[in-house]
């Protein structure tokens, strides 16, 4: 368990960090994000008409090679608005499943429905692929791994744990 | 003639969308579960609450293969939620944001923390607010602590750009093993526009009970 770096000279956050030390974590876990988030594009934005950049090694390569994917918008960088800022914005989505055959993006937009929308495998990797478009405002989704396993977006705000014990993401798109 | 006719594109209109919206229910449902649903969404109608969220959560219990009685239970609780989302916040917002604010609800926020957003965000849109507080929630930070470190940060005027970083740099700190509450304190405190001195004037905590 680490603390941020840059919280070292603040005593509030150094009392904290001594607190937060200690606690049960599994060191793979932590190396494989933060070799995520390494490598992953920087910003914050709440990722209107962003690439989901779940799968953050194959991203990045494509983000640095300037490959431009789905719709005519390269993945990092935000889909050109629409003009009458509620027609629908290009939303490319991705996601690691390293055990996966099939994957299959759900959400309000497609009824929930694991066969309207299979994501296609990146180059033979573990990360898979979509693209839809999507209206501005707030939307919900999820990706179902192999049929039966429904994962959330691990980088993407999520909802509280619902009705049916599960959590789901959330992506707000933006209007103009 | 001209009246009726007024009356019939009028009534198209509105039921075309609704139509729309619940024509999955009738497929995919047994018909005493798709009956009970209708009722409720007939209730939602009536209380010009939105229809999308309730329809989508009953399809994704299907897509989750529950049982029927839950999906009707997950719809009803949605259902009041919004209810109590609309009541808190007034018939201004939108329904994202009240969507957003039904998941906060039933996330553990109470609809008086809930009244509340608009005064501490008088001019902007409470969309991202409402996301960002329904996602802390989910991540473990405690709801009245998610409230009250939100609440902070919007009266600093946090944008939406930068309520969204503060909520990805809790969501890696708590990733990597962080205390949720103390991952989202010590993250506003260190957001530019909110810094030490706001957190600790406005949540004086002694040190010694600053993270329990």
């Amino acid at each position: 368990m680490t603390t941020p770096d840059h919280d070292a000279d603040d005593p509030l956050a150094h009392r904290a960090g001594a607190l937060l030390r200690g606690l049960p974590v599994d060191p793979s876990a932590v190396a494989r994000v933060r070799r995520r988030l390494d490598r992953a594009p920087l910003g914050g934005a709440p990722r209107p008409a962003v690439w989901l950049a779940t799968g953050a090694l194959a991203a990045s390569a494509l983000f640095a090679a300037g490959i431009t994917l789905f719709d005519g918008h390269r993945p990092g960088t935000p889909a050109p608005l629409p003009a009458d800022g509620t027609a629908p914005h290009p939303i490319a989505f991705s996601h690691v499943a390293a055990d996966a055959d099939r994957v299959a993006l759900v959400g309000e937009f497609n009824g929930w429905n694991p066969d309207a929308t299979p994501m296609a495998r990146w180059q033979g990797g573990t990360t898979w692929t979509a693209s839809v478009a999507l209206p501005p405002g707030r939307h919900l989704y999820a990706f179902v791994v192999n049929g039966t396993r429904i994962e959330t977006d691990p980088v993407a705000p999520r909802t509280p744990a619902d009705a049916y014990g599960g959590h789901t993401s959330v992506l707000v798109v933006g209007s103009r | 003639m001209r009246a009726s006719l007024l009356v019939g594109t009028v009534l198209l209109l509105v039921a075309a969308p609704v139509g729309a919206q619940t024509a999955p229910i009738d497929s995919l449902f047994a018909r005493p579960t798709a009956q009970a649903l209708h009722r409720l969404l007939d209730s939602a109608a009536t209380l010009r609450l939105p229809l999308d969220g309730l329809v989508s959560t009953a399809l994704e219990g299907r897509m989750r293969k529950v049982g029927d009685e839950r999906i009707l239970g997950a719809v009803r609780a949605q259902l009041g939620a919004l209810a109590t989302a609309r009541q808190a916040l007034g018939g201004t917002v939108s329904p994202a944001e009240l969507s957003a604010a039904a998941s906060a609800l039933l996330g553990g926020v109470r609809a008086a923390q809930l009244a509340a957003l608009p005064d501490v965000r008088p001019r902007g849109k409470l969309l991202t607010p409402l996301v960002v507080l329904s996602d802390l929630v989910a991540r473990g930070v405690p709801a009245d602590t998610a409230v009250r470190v939100l609440y902070i940060g919007l009266a600093r005027g946090l944008s939406d750009d930068e309520l969204s970083r503060w909520r990805q740099a809790v969501e890696r700190d708590i990733t990597s093993g962080a205390a949720p509450a103390a991952a989202a304190i010590l993250r506003l405190r260190n957001e530019p526009r909110v810094g030490p001195t706001a957190v600790e004037r406005l949540w004086p905590i002694p040190p010694s009970q600053e993270f329990p």
